[in-house]
């Protein structure tokens, strides 16, 4: 009786939702809340991106002295102004790229850049400098001032056995959906929260954590989510299971403001190659597939996909034919709002800090972007300018 | 029956004052020592025993040297002249052979907790763990992990001031905090921070800026021999002139700061408060940590007489006390195939469960080391630890089957079958007795727990009760 009810309620909702949005969109701006209802999907490329090998500067003479056995060849490189190209691997995305709905934001950093995997990212995830220490994520954070309201599923669903990173902390509900998300969700359905004792912190806290979950896992069931399925539309890869998993999320309606994803072995520190081009390869055929189904559902308006990565690598590869910790790295923003086409500027391989390229794009330029501009916030602790990525 | 005698005859010997322990007081001392859930033997052990002697018990028990043969590691720490000159086949083989080493040192540890006749000693190895922290894939050889897990072991209640120098000048500290790198000219302030910061002091507890500065100093020439894989000290690279540390100056190398740092009242007091927030609760008690705290100091960095006042203490002791400490990953999944009794085929798979609930042995997520307290416990650990306890009691479920297992079956048997008979005799001799034994509060749900059918163990182990100790 139960499922009937919330299905009548699903096929009906699901269009009024995805008009909300619109109105959201074109609406005046004094809204104090947050547009939620919009969708950031964050790829986390763990490891430390190779940025040089993933946006190329295929003109530059360096570029190729520094990397004898790693560069691009230059008739390789999806070129596309007189200095810059793509890594081949990105072919999938050049239909998003020419549509104007990719966005890719050069010399990405932050200054007295951290090389170590777990500060870098913890810096990304808290958006911190690299000397202070904060424990929530920023879109954490952002739930300060203004949080979603109760009939979203969580602040944070995340599908990789990795931290969600940027949602963790302070009051927000996170559920991981990783690998088996419909035999996760039916454990999580019958999780029975229990009676808080209120005598005990402790029990508490670990009472909290089985009430969100408990909650998350009723609401996605609540809308059929294992009545939609994509099989055979993404990869065989753990991203590609990852995307679709996202995309059977929202299809199904389920409202959540974050979910994240994990695509691991970017710590390329010896035989890079194939490897990193693979990777490349596999973030653009999901992604590629991710957006055509998301048009195709008319929710590509009220989704963005994003990556960001704990650090870029060294520019001059090592004596293994792979590259050591960096710094600065190219993002990529994807989504039917947004601005595509090249912003910030590639950090020059003439001008390095101790063999170490130099940011010309503070990584909190881009969370401005994302949170003033798509999200609608005002987000007083980032004091970085917004970007303009989104229309 | 059998107990009941054993403890009327404890009774007898004792004298009035010092009556046998209760059992709840047995089962919390254990458990706060231990895993985190003791096992009926081990609280038979202790029963008869006034609690003061019960304290005494354990802490003499603990032992300097572990049970386990340790692993036969195929790379050594002097291959690292070779790394250079390999090509790349080579290197890729020298680093999956590295990479088997660091398991194996994981999973001898592992082997050791199940195996130890004194968890009290495995705890404590592991504080020492995640106080002098250092991440094995830094440290690179699984050998110079276990070195420094040796250490531990030496001086895990034993003299702190042995144990703060030998660590510091071992190589998994020297080349984790990078000391080796530390020149004359060019000194390395890595070191000489996480000693002060992280290993006596506390972070902005009575020092400065120019104290790090200055005793940085004070280590340069210290390194790690790369041919011989030994600590050693270059007299050529050594800043030989004076330092001004704490207060004090002279001509001081690395020993001599850190002599001067021992002198600090400080130390013992940052010892405690962490000990304290590891056995007894979260909010450390700031008369009793200079009450505790002088025993450091009066029995010269001694540490043993310290831990017998920390378990008598009034709040250790405290009912209102139980129950408040989260379960680490390792506690609960070493605790819990202790308590059923399994003898898990593949140590792996142990390990397997402490990771992905959040505690890789020998890789703690950074310096500072594990969190602990309610960062264990994520909405995402909550169903991990729930699917590690459903696959130990699995092997209860299964044990009568066992003979009709098929090959398939039993691999999906993380930790094997376990025999709950030596549990359930218990509860029928002595109803409730499960519920006393393997919950440190009230269970919070409403299930059975009393009988002995298998599924009381079950709710026991699944009720979030069960996560606390």
């Amino acid at each position: 009786m139960m499922k009937r009810r919330d299905f009548l309620k699903y096929s009906l909702v699901l269009p009024t939702v995805a008009g909300s949005g619109l109105e959201l969109l074109t609406g005046p701006a004094y809204s104090a809340t947050g547009k939620w209802g919009r969708t950031l999907v964050l790829i986390e490329l763990k490891g430390g991106n190779d940025g040089l090998n993933t946006v190329v500067p295929y003109t530059d003479k360096i570029y190729y002295d520094i990397r004898p056995t790693l560069a691009i060849a230059r008739d390789k490189v999806l070129k596309q102004t007189d200095k810059l190209g793509f890594n081949p691997a990105f072919a999938p995305l050049m239909p998003l790229w020419e549509a104007k709905q990719m966005a890719v934001v050069l010399g990405v950093g932050y200054p007295n850049p951290n090389l170590s995997h777990f500060r870098g990212i913890n810096i990304w995830n808290s958006a911190s400098d690299a000397e202070t220490f904060i424990k929530n994520g920023w879109i954490t954070r952002l739930f300060d001032e203004s949080s979603p309201s109760s009939d979203f599923a969580a602040e944070g669903i995340n599908l990789a056995h990795n931290p969600a990173g940027a949602v963790e902390g302070g009051k927000s509900r996170i559920i991981t959906l990783e690998k088996k998300p419909d035999k996760l969700l039916r454990q999580a359905g019958r999780i029975q929260p229990g009676n808080d004792p209120m005598s005990n912190n402790v029990m508490s806290h670990i009472l909290k954590q089985r009430r969100d979950l408990r909650g998350a896992a009723d609401n996605i069931i609540a809308k059929q989510i294992e009545n939609v399925s994509f099989g055979g539309t993404f990869s065989a890869t753990k991203l590609g299971v990852q995307f679709e998993t996202a995309a059977r999320l929202l299809v199904a309606g389920v409202k959540v403001p974050v979910i994240k994803l994990t695509i691991g072995k970017f710590d390329t520190h010896a035989g890079q190659e194939p490897l990193h081009a693979n990777l490349l390869g596999d973030v653009a055929a999901n992604v590629s597939a991710f957006a055509k189904l998301m048009k195709a559902k008319g929710l590509w308006d009220k989704v963005t996909v994003m990556s960001y990565s704990e650090f870029g690598r060294r520019p001059f590869e090592n004596n293994s034919s792979g590259t050591d910790h960096g710094t600065v790295a190219p993002q990529f923003l994807f989504g039917g709002k947004v601005k595509g086409g090249f912003y910030g500027e590639q950090s020059p391989l003439d001008d390095l800090d101790s063999q170490n390229l130099k940011y010309r794009v503070h990584f909190r330029e881009i969370y401005a972007s994302v949170a003033r501009e798509w999200w609608g916030l005002k987000a007083g602790f980032i004091k970085e300018k917004p970007l303009g990525l989104f229309s | 029956m059998l107990r009941t005698i054993v403890v009327l005859f404890g009774l007898v010997f004792a004298s009035p004052q010092a009556a046998a322990i209760s059992f709840d007081e047995a089962r919390h001392l254990l458990a706060r020592t231990g895993f985190g859930s003791p096992s009926p033997a081990e609280i038979d052990k202790i029963l008869p025993l006034s609690y003061e002697a019960a304290v005494d018990q354990i802490l003499d028990g603990v032992r300097k040297k572990a049970l386990t043969p340790l692993p036969k590691f195929q790379t050594k720490p002097s291959d690292r002249v070779k790394v250079k000159d390999m090509d790349s086949q080579a290197r890729l083989e020298h680093q999956r052979r590295n990479r088997q080493d660091r398991n194996d040192a994981r999973f001898w540890w592992v082997r050791e907790m199940l195996d130890t006749p004194s968890p009290f000693t495995e705890h404590m190895v592991m504080f020492w763990h995640n106080h002098f922290v250092s991440e094995i894939n830094k440290v690179a050889f699984g050998q110079w992990a276990l070195e420094q897990n040796a250490s531990f072991r030496k001086y895990a209640i034993g003299d702190f001031r042995k144990l703060l120098i030998e660590v510091s000048i071992g190589p998994a500290m020297m080349i984790y905090l990078d000391a080796s790198k530390n020149k004359r000219n060019k000194p390395n302030e890595n070191f000489a921070r996480e000693i002060m910061e992280l290993f006596t002091l506390g972070e902005g507890q009575g020092y400065t800026e120019e104290d790090i500065r200055e005793s940085s100093r004070a280590y340069t020439g210290w390194r790690i021999n790369i041919r011989t894989a030994k600590f050693e000290f270059l007299l050529g690279v050594h800043d030989n002139t004076n330092k001004a540390v704490l207060g004090k100056t002279g001509n001081f190398d690395g020993i001599d700061v850190m002599e001067i740092i021992l002198e600090q009242p400080r130390v013992a007091e940052f010892l405690v408060e962490k000990l304290w927030r590891e056995f007894v609760s979260l909010e450390p008690n700031p008369s009793e940590t200079k009450r505790l705290a002088k025993f450091i100091r009066d029995h010269n960095y001694t540490l043993k007489p310290m831990f017998k006042a920390m378990f008598m203490s009034p709040a250790f002791r405290d009912p209102k006390n139980r129950g408040t400490l989260i379960k680490s990953p390792v506690e609960l999944t070493i605790g819990t195939l202790r308590l059923l009794g399994h003898k898990p085929p593949e140590i792996r798979k142990v390990w397997g469960y402490q990771k992905s609930l959040g505690q890789n042995l020998f890789d703690p997520p950074d310096v500072k080391g594990w969190r602990g307290g309610t960062a264990w416990m994520t909405s995402t650990t909550t169903l991990r630890r729930s699917r590690f306890l459903k696959a130990a009691f699995n092997g209860i479920k299964k044990f009568n089957k066992k003979r009709d297992l098929t090959a398939m079956e039993e691999s999906r048997l993380a930790f094997g079958v376990a025999n709950p008979w030596p549990l359930q005799r218990r509860e029928v001799d002595n109803p409730g007795y499960l519920k006393k034994l393997m919950l440190a509060i009230d269970p919070v749900m409403q299930r059975k727990f009393t009988g002995k059918q298998r599924k009381v163990i079950r709710n026991l182990l699944l009720d979030p009760a069960y996560q606390v100790k």
